[in-house]
């Protein structure tokens, strides 16, 4: 029996997955349990293990190449059955051809100087095919069994069919123009689709090539678009006094060099127990109802190249400082190196962003789909005010929470950030 | 040499070469005899064969339903005439519970090599009771075979094959076309069951259509040439066993399928055949699995709600249209 090993869902928010590595080549044995190749999805890289024993016979993703959840990458002959039969599948000469270099960026290997009045009316790049639900691409049984068996990634195809759907004749041009990877070079014969194409299709082309997303950005880009179609977002500010919280810091460091606080780890705890004292934000709309969580899940996006992640620290009203202190360290260095598991992004309950490095005052943030509010910190600046009557220099943070209106109003989102400043403003209190 | 005959005149015939080859063949049913058959198509058998081998019966389909398959289990070999086959429920019980199972259930100790024949579907403003199509509920019971003859030609050797045939054959032809002309070779021939015929080779899509929706097709295509379309036809000829083979490669070379039939929608044939389609041949289709049917409705008996109620070339065009994934 020959298997087919299919693209699997190593992500709860992943539709398609690239290659990075493979880690056995055609004619290698394969026990269950080995790693057959490395994944990236929109989180992390992730070593995926074979569930059979065989050998591998064929490849059919190459490093560099993505494609959706379910599409066939390697297949396998198990155990005992003969790899000669396995391998029968006719294998076409175009498929050498086809096999694309890495599909993700067609742009950037067209000519410059191709005139962009000569093909002026189609538009160069094809548009993503339409999801269909559940994130599927839509495409047509036998299209997607010609385009797998060319190696074609069936994402990166315009459909023709009913309501964008790809279909044999789209992945059969494609084949025809040569470069699968990249349906731009064959000139479609079609009307522009919009007056602003038909006026300047020529002017934008000249501004810059277009590029396929990664597939983190495209996550970012469909979450964040939802959030903010779908939640109406609020933010209030508040400015909150750190110098106490500084000295905190610096004490707690000097006296143990081991437990490097830092001050985003202030942060998680201070915003995890004003979140236990003000519950009503530590929730989330979902499906016309309100979830009320009852963990408090402190995520904090950590920058990565070309994009961000967010690790999650369970249960962060609950822990010391240094348990803090500690698993933020390995979740940062982790989450930067695209090693984190699935749980250690999932679960959370609300997110903190910090700009503060880069010398930004105030900002507001998205909200993290479906989590009901986000915490956006800016630097700690030297910054006059006003005490006891007389100007003084203290050391100020700007705080803004936005929130999903549906779920939380501003009265309480004052609340919390109230509790938070009386955390954050008497540092003690953190270690209770 | 063929000649042009009508289809009762092809069925006629098939009967009476049948009858001729083999004394144990007989055919029971009403007005067959003296009346020369309501739809005439026993015209003169019974003066040929006489009355012990062309009998008429009183209105009691379950009587003489049973009575034939009594006679079947004794040796005959009968042909069942049901003046329609919305009659034939009256005989539901006879042919499904006997004459599908007698076989099966003595294990072979009886063999019900019988025809069940008469004509099915819509006529004109027949009324609701009248217009049924009823190869659905024959289809879908083991150990019948189903059989829908759309010409002359393939009357005759359908219903010369199934007379042979030792099993229980539900033969459903349709007033509508007894009238209707065909070639009809002079030698004799036989057609085997369970084989489909390519009406029309083509490569944009397969349709498949059966009895009075060959018909209807035929119009359709001269629509279609004009849009361009270059369409497949199938006609299954036998609906039980159903020639997957035949429908499975029209289907991997043309990648689209339309079924036009006459029945309701539900449960029925088109039904079985998309199931089948999209369990055997997933990875060739390009688009859905569209049908033609009748509306989900009792025949209405005014005029223009019946043509309404049936297929026609304008939905068969637009089912066509759409399997293309062109717009409406």
């Amino acid at each position: 029996m020959s298997v087919e090993i299919k693209m699997p869902r190593l992500s709860d928010t992943m539709d398609e997955g690239k290659i990075v590595e493979w880690k056995k080549k055609v004619g290698d044995p394969v026990e269950e349990g080995d790693i057959l190749c490395v994944i990236e999805t929109d989180k992390a890289d992730v070593e995926f293990q074979s569930f059979y024993a065989g050998t591998l016979v064929e490849v059919r993703l190459q490093e560099g190449a993505s494609a959706p959840l379910g599409t066939v990458i390697a297949i396998l002959a198990e155990h005992g059955e003969s790899v000669a039969r396995a391998q029968a599948a006719p294998a076409p000469a175009a498929r050498q051809e086809a096999r694309p270099g890495p599909p993700a960026a067609p742009a950037p290997e067209r000519p410059a100087e191709v005139s962009p009045r000569a093909e002026a009316a189609p538009p160069k790049a094809a548009p993503p095919p339409r999801l269909a639900e559940g994130g599927r691409i839509a495409a047509s049984p036998v299209a997607r069994k010609i385009a797998s068996e060319h190696g074609i990634p069936i994402e990166t195809l315009r459909g023709t069919g009913p309501e964008g759907r790809v279909v044999r004749a789209d992945v059969e041009a494609a084949i025809g123009s040569g470069a699968p990877a990249a349906p731009v070079s064959a000139p479609r014969p079609q009307a522009p689709r919009s007056p602003e194409e038909a006026y300047a299709p020529a002017s934008r082309e000249t501004l810059g090539d277009l590029a396929d997303l990664s597939p983190m950005r495209r996550t970012i880009a469909a979450r964040m678009a939802e959030s903010w179609r779908t939640a109406p977002h609020f933010t209030v500010t508040m400015r909150i006094d750190m110098t106490k919280a500084e000295a905190f810091r610096a004490e707690a460091n000097a006296r143990d060099a081991t437990v490097g606080l830092s001050l985003n780890d202030l942060l998680v705890a201070a915003v995890a127990r004003a979140l236990r004292a003000v519950p009503a934000v530590n929730a989330s709309f979902e499906e016309g109802k309100v979830r009320h969580i009852r963990d408090v899940n402190v995520g904090f996006a950590v920058a990565v190249e070309d994009g961000l992640v967010t690790p999650v620290i369970r249960n962060a009203d609950v822990k010391r400082l240094s348990d803090i202190a500690r698993e933020s360290a390995d979740l940062v260095a982790r989450g930067r190196a695209r090693k984190l598991r699935p749980e250690e992004y999932s679960g959370g309950s609300f997110t903190v962003s910090n700009l503060g490095m880069f010398g930004v005052e105030e900002f507001a943030a998205i909200l993290n789909p479906p989590e009901g509010a986000i915490l956006a910190v800016g630097a700690v600046q030297d910054t006059p005010t006003v005490r006891d009557g007389r100007l003084q220099v203290a050391r100020v943070m700007k705080a803004t929470l936005s929130c999903d209106h549906r779920i939380i109003d501003g009265v309480v989102a004052a609340r919390f950030l109230q509790k938070l400043r009386e955390l954050l403003e008497n540092p003690a209190l953190l270690t209770l | 040499m063929t000649r042009e005959i009508p289809f009762r005149q092809a069925l006629r015939e098939a009967m009476v070469e049948e009858m001729e080859r083999d004394e144990r063949v007989f055919l029971m049913g009403e007005e067959v005899g003296a009346y020369q058959g309501a739809y005439k198509v026993s015209l003169g058998m019974q003066e040929r064969f006489g009355e012990r081998r062309v009998v008429d019966t009183p209105i009691a389909e379950t009587g003489f339903a049973g009575v034939g398959v009594g006679a079947a289990m004794v040796g005959l070999r009968p042909i069942i005439e049901f003046m329609t086959f919305n009659f034939s429920l009256v005989a539901f019980d006879q042919l499904v519970n006997n004459a599908a199972k007698l076989r099966l259930m003595s294990g072979g100790q009886f063999t019900l090599p019988i025809v069940f024949r008469g004509p099915g579907g819509a006529g004109h403003q027949l009324g609701a009771q009248h217009s049924q199509c009823t190869e659905s509920f024959y289809c879908h019971v083991p150990g019948l075979k189903v059989v829908m003859p759309s010409n002359p030609k393939d009357a005759k050797g359908l219903l010369k094959s199934a007379i042979r045939d030792d099993n229980p054959v539900i033969f459903i032809e349709s007033e509508v076309l007894y009238g209707v002309k065909g070639d009809v070779p002079e030698e004799e021939y036989t057609i085997p069951l369970g084989q489909a015929a390519i009406v029309r080779p083509g490569k944009d899509l397969t349709i498949i259509a059966w009895s009075k929706m060959q018909h209807l097709v035929a119009l359709a295509l001269a629509r279609l040439d004009q849009e361009g379309i270059d369409a497949e036809v199938i006609d299954p000829r036998t609906l039980r066993p159903l020639d997957e083979t035949a429908i499975l490669a029209s289907v991997r070379k043309t990648n689209r399928l339309l079924i036009v039939e006459e029945g309701w929608p539900t449960g029925g044939i088109g039904a079985q055949i998309a199931y089948l389609v999209q369990e055997k041949a997933f990875d060739s289709l390009d688009a859905p699995i569209a049908r033609v049917t009748s509306e989900d409705v009792p025949m209405p008996f005014a005029a223009d709600l019946e043509k309404a109620a049936l297929p026609s070339v304008e939905k068969v065009v637009a089912a066509a249209r759409r399997v293309l994934g062109r717009p409406a």
